[in-house]
């Protein structure tokens, strides 16, 4: 059963961070602990790889991710941030260079001169006008600054979590997040009250 | 426009963590009476929270528990894969004074003998046949024993262990893969013309976008005809699945005489239910149920009745698996 964990508290002791010890375990070469991982992740991994991604292969980010987690696990370093925080910085890192793949993908399929459309959020039945404004505005932005603008605005991390995950200085975070919100509000304009 | 409060800045900045303590107090109560302030706030929190709130499609239960399975199987085998390297470098360190002498030995024989020699490697065996007039050259790496071809027919035996060094024939136009078996190549003027397996399971990965597996008694030729591309969408396909539609370029002939393409590379069946369909999921559903159950017959036959139904459905090689009955 998939059971939602509350998100972590800012700033909490490490000690507490519920996904340590199961990252510890799968570290030590216990495979029982990454379906325990995935259990708890996957669903929102899901939704954060469909929101970041610029093409619909959410699916395979979250099996590469869950897939390298299990291989770099014994290198997980808990003081440097929560299990969680580190979880989405593999994602992110899977997402960079998938983009770059995905350029040659396209390149590919550009030779092969054949005009095959990439499902987009669009032809989701069921969404609204909207969903289709947020998910083009997002498109527009660049990778570094949707993903940034995702973790911290719809993840909930921290500046500080996310510039650790992500390896840039916390200056960056925080100028990709003013840049992100400014393009957002640009294109989406501010919302009509409902 | 009218001129904005200066201090609207500092809403941004109190959000990002940016502005903290006595300021941030200071802030919020300048708040209280700054209706530019108050609503920048509100309009960064409504940003954030029309994004969070953009529906993501539907992470239906099925769809998580297949990619579930994917995972831990995949996590599995590299595991296991690992385990057996460190297992085989420490008995290579056991016997590496031996191993050197039996190198020497091997390596002596190979140049000697050439190409058409069985080459005893320590953990592979490759008989590789040039027929007359055929192009092609041989390296061992320490990973890769490598074939190019460049023209004609090359027949290969590979007898080779699991964890042993892969063994790969680059074509002018993409590369095969053996995973070891008992196959033929051919390449007629820089394409690669047709490949056939007498024994085991070939990968065959070609730049015009072929990617397929070939078993026993199964070979690809390519077509003369253009790559007619069909690509159709639906509700569960992926944009893998996109990309792998280009191999309708060409046809698997198994040994029967039974023309297929392979699932996962196949449009939907023209007749009886829609591949990746609720009622496939549901098809699907049922035999995993079942094997929860512990009912293995049941789920045996209800594996059977999908296949019949779906011969070319997403979760085929799954399905195939529970129909044979063959663990993991
Ligand atoms: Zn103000």
């Amino acid at each position: 059963m998939i059971r939602k964990v509350p998100q972590l508290v800012r700033g909490s002791p490490i000690d507490e961070d519920p996904d340590e010890p199961v990252i510890r375990r799968l570290g030590s070469g216990d495979l029982d602990a990454l379906g325990a991982l995935y259990d708890r992740h996957a669903p929102a991994l899901l939704r954060f790889a469909r929101r970041s991604a610029p093409f619909d292969d959410a699916q395979d980010i979250v099996q590469t991710t869950f897939l390298r987690v299990s291989r770099i696990a014994a290198r997980y370093d808990p003081a440097r941030g929560s299990g969680r925080a580190w979880l989405y910085g593999v994602a992110a890192q899977v997402l960079r260079e998938r983009r770059r793949s995905m350029a040659r993908l396209t390149r590919m399929l550009a030779r092969l001169g054949d005009a095959v459309s990439i499902p987009r959020a669009e032809d989701t039945p069921g969404q609204g006008d909207d969903a289709v404004a947020v998910d083009q505005a997002l498109d527009r932005l660049s990778e570094a600054k949707r993903v940034t603008f995702l973790l911290v605005e719809v993840e909930g991390f921290s500046c500080e979590e996310v510039s650790n995950v992500l390896g840039v200085p916390i200056g960056t975070v925080w100028t990709r997040l003013h840049h992100a919100r400014r393009e957002l509000r640009a294109v989406l304009g501010e919302e009509q009250a409902k | 426009m009218s001129e904005r409060c200066p201090r609207i800045w500092e809403v941004e900045a109190i959000r990002d963590g940016r502005l903290r303590g006595e300021s941030r107090l200071a802030h919020e109560r300048h708040r209280e009476s700054c209706e530019d302030c108050r609503q920048e706030a509100q309009a960064l929190a409504a940003l954030a929270e029309r994004v969070g709130r953009m529906p993501t499609g539907a992470t239906d239960d099925l769809g998580l528990r297949r990619l579930r399975q994917c995972v831990l199987e995949r996590a599995d085998a590299e595991a296991s894969g690992r385990k057996r390297h460190t297992r085989r470098r420490i008995a290579l360190l056991g016997i590496a004074a031996a191993l050197f002498a039996a190198l020497l030995i091997v390596t002596t024989a190979w140049i000697r003998n050439a190409r058409e020699a069985p080459i005893a490697r320590v953990d592979l065996v490759v008989v590789a046949t040039g027929e007359p007039g055929t192009r092609w050259t041989r390296t061992t790496e320490s990973s890769v024993e490598r074939f190019r071809l460049n023209d004609g027919v090359l027949s290969l035996r590979v007898e080779r262990p699991a964890g042993a060094r892969r063994v790969l024939v680059e074509v002018p136009d993409g590369e095969i893969e053996d995973l070891g078996t008992t196959f033929r190549v051919e390449v007629r003027g820089g394409k690669t013309a047709r490949v056939g397996v007498q024994q085991g399971i070939v990968r065959v990965r070609l730049r015009d976008g072929v990617a397929i597996d070939l078993k026993e008694g199964e070979s690809w030729t390519r077509e003369p005809a253009q790559p007619v591309l069909s690509v159709e969408h639906n509700a569960v396909s992926t944009p893998v699945e996109v990309a792998s539609a280009a191999p309708s370029v060409s046809q698997i002939h198994s040994g029967t005489g039974v023309s297929r393409v392979d699932a996962g590379t196949a449009a939907p069946a023209a007749s009886g239910p829609a591949v990746g369909s609720p009622e496939e999921d549901a098809a699907y559903l049922r035999i995993l149920e079942l094997l929860r159950a512990g009912r293995r017959d049941a789920a045996r036959e209800a594996a059977r009745v999908y296949l019949a139904a779906y011969p070319a459905g997403f979760r085929r090689a799954e399905v195939q698996r529970v129909a044979e009955d063959t663990p993991r």
